[in-house]
């Protein structure tokens, strides 16, 4: 029996889930080759999205609306969760919270988050939970300039720069004075290839506003929902909105009309669903919420959905979902502190002060979690269903 | 083992074509199937350019790096895939076909022996057979998924040509991606 040709090998090695061809490094160096070349990770990436192997949810702990610890689920089947496993991720320091700032294929940026405003020195880190290990950006300095005292993180975004095959972190930093509507930004880029920040001249378009989203990679592009400030200070955005999006590869802001016409003003969560631009909005308190799915900029379609309640989430908000990659494998392994045994835990229900919105794509299924008082619900809905509107 | 009682009603005029294995072995199949050997594709054409009246005639189209018992499976796997050239079913009985698929495929599988999906690879890689290429590929990616790793050493006859320390670095590296491995 002749040996199978090396495609043949690449084929069925790509079909494999990230741990076993993490073990699989050891067989031989020819293995170990061929599994850590960008080529085959790439297509293993691929597969890995296509067939939903490997998929996870991460999860954020929120305890008395902080950030606590990570959780990961797996789940194969839709609509269907594994119990939760308590999961050690590399900014672990006493005494500081780290937050899930966005995910992109299996690469999770994480951040130290504090509620203090000179927080611009956190540590950032990006990485992947599946096969624990990652990579701490440098530290980055901010250059305030003269003539102001307060400095605060604007914004902070992660993304995949499609054209150039790397993953960006954005850093925005306002400088203001309290009282003065002025203000100035610095904007810095970091690249993972390079693992460096570059400053760019680009300046972020909007002086008086508030970003009223969090933050969505898509096609190679950051967006947010953003509108514009108030007189008064006050959590809920009012004002116009509009969707303000980064070009990761040319490195430019770019300002669209947004394509949501709201009745009232809540804050708008994006995702992406089915390779579009999802505007999450709840209209009222109640039950229903909006899904605006954009093909174009400028251009949506609105859809009304009710959802089939499922069991067995775990109640955490901020998620990211990670389906199986060997991105990152030449990073540092992620230690476990105390080296204790993966448990489960108990899950609690966790009731928001504020009205925050979360949702979150997984795979083909958006998620939207819901509060009241009793409790927490989430419910789920299949594209197709979604999809049958769309025409 | 004699497989001319291959022979299906002719549904609808569908051609024949003979393939010999490399222990001689003669198997008659229905054109629409063969076709979807790429391999066997080429050399029916070829056939069909040099030769005007070639169309229909016993063309016997020999296999050498196949052996029967391989071919037979093959063969049978093809014959279960949707036919390129048949009516579109309704909603429901594609869903029935399909059923059937996933239930053929499982019985397959359970009744073959790791080795054999080896040489149903190799097979399947010369005569160019996409989609058995792929069913068998995930097949041993299955089977393989939570092997150790002296076991798909000695599965696919690969050399360790680590050293034991540079090795044991690793087991010490990803050690967690060794538990849970099934007993050889």
């Amino acid at each position: 029996m002749s040996h199978l040709p090396v495609e043949i090998i690449t084929e069925i090695l790509s079909r494999l889930p990230v741990k076993s061809l993490l073990r699989f490094l050891c067989v031989s160096k020819s293995w170990y080759a061929l599994i850590k070349h960008p080529d085959f990770i790439k297509l293993h990436l691929h597969r890995s999205i296509e067939t939903n192997r490997d998929r996870t949810l991460i999860l954020e702990k929120v305890t008395d609306g902080l950030p606590h610890y990570c959780y990961s689920v797996h789940f194969p089947i839709e609509n269907h969760f594994d119990k939760a496993f308590k999961l050690y991720q590399p900014l672990y320091r006493r005494g500081k919270l780290v937050s899930i700032l966005d995910c992109c294929h299996s690469l999770v940026c994480i951040h130290h988050f504090t509620l203090e405003i000179h927080h611009c020195t956190n540590e950032i880190a990006i990485w992947n939970p599946l096969i624990r290990k990652y990579r701490i950006l440098p530290p980055e300095p901010m250059s305030k300039p003269s003539g102001f005292n307060f400095s605060k993180y604007n914004e902070i975004a992660f993304g995949y720069d499609l054209c150039n095959d790397d993953y960006k972190v954005l850093r925005v930093i306002a400088f203001y004075n309290r009282g003065q509507p002025l203000k100035e930004f610095e904007v810095k880029v970091y690249s993972l290839r390079w693992h460096s920040w570059r400053k760019i001249e680009e300046q972020w378009p909007k002086k008086e506003c508030t970003v009223s989203s969090n933050s969505v990679s898509l096609n190679g592009v950051l967006h947010w929902s953003i509108a514009e400030d108030t007189p008064y200070d006050m959590d809920i955005p009012l004002g116009v909105e509009c969707l303000l999006a980064f070009d990761l590869a040319i490195e430019k802001f770019l300002v669209f009309k947004t394509p949501v016409q709201r009745e009232v003003e809540l804050g708008t969560c994006l995702e992406v669903l089915k390779g579009q631009l999802c505007f999450i909005v709840t209209p009222d308190l109640g039950a229903e919420i909006d899904v605006w799915l954009m093909k174009e900029y400028g251009e949506a379609k609105k859809n009304r959905c009710e959802g089939v309640e499922i069991q067995n989430l775990p109640h955490w908000f901020r998620t990211a979902t990670c389906v199986g990659s060997l991105l990152l494998l030449d990073g540092d392994n992620v230690i476990d502190p105390g080296r204790a045994e993966e448990q489960e835990e108990e899950m609690h229900y966790v009731i928001f002060r504020r009205i925050l919105f979360y949702a979150f794509c997984v795979h083909e299924v958006l998620v939207v979690p819901e509060w009241d008082d009793l409790g927490a619900s989430v419910h789920s809905m299949l594209v197709e269903e979604f999809l049958k509107n769309d025409s | 083992m004699s497989n001319t009682s291959e022979n299906p009603k002719p549904s609808s005029s569908s051609a024949k074509m003979t393939l010999k294995t490399s222990d001689n072995e003669l198997f008659e199949v229905e054109e629409a199937v063969a076709m979807k050997f790429c391999t066997v594709k080429q050399y029916f054409e070829d056939e069909k350019d040099s030769d005007v009246a070639a169309r229909g005639s016993t063309t016997v189209i020999p296999l050498p790096n196949v052996h029967s018992a391989v071919l037979a499976t093959l063969i049978s796997y093809g014959k279960k895939l949707p036919q390129s050239n048949a009516v579109a079913d309704n909603h429901e009985e594609e869903e029935t076909k399909k059923k059937e698929r996933k239930k053929y495929e499982q019985g397959l599988l359970k009744n073959l022996m790791p080795g054999e999906l080896l040489d149903l690879i190799s097979a399947a890689n010369y005569l160019d057979f996409k989609e058995g290429l792929e069913f068998f590929n995930q097949a041993l990616a299955d089977h393989i998924q939570n092997k150790s790793v002296e076991y798909v050493r000695k599965f696919f006859g690969i050399k360790n040509d680590y050293e034991p320390h540079e090795e044991e670095k690793y087991r010490e590296e990803y050690a967690w991606a060794f538990e849970g491995v099934d007993e050889d």
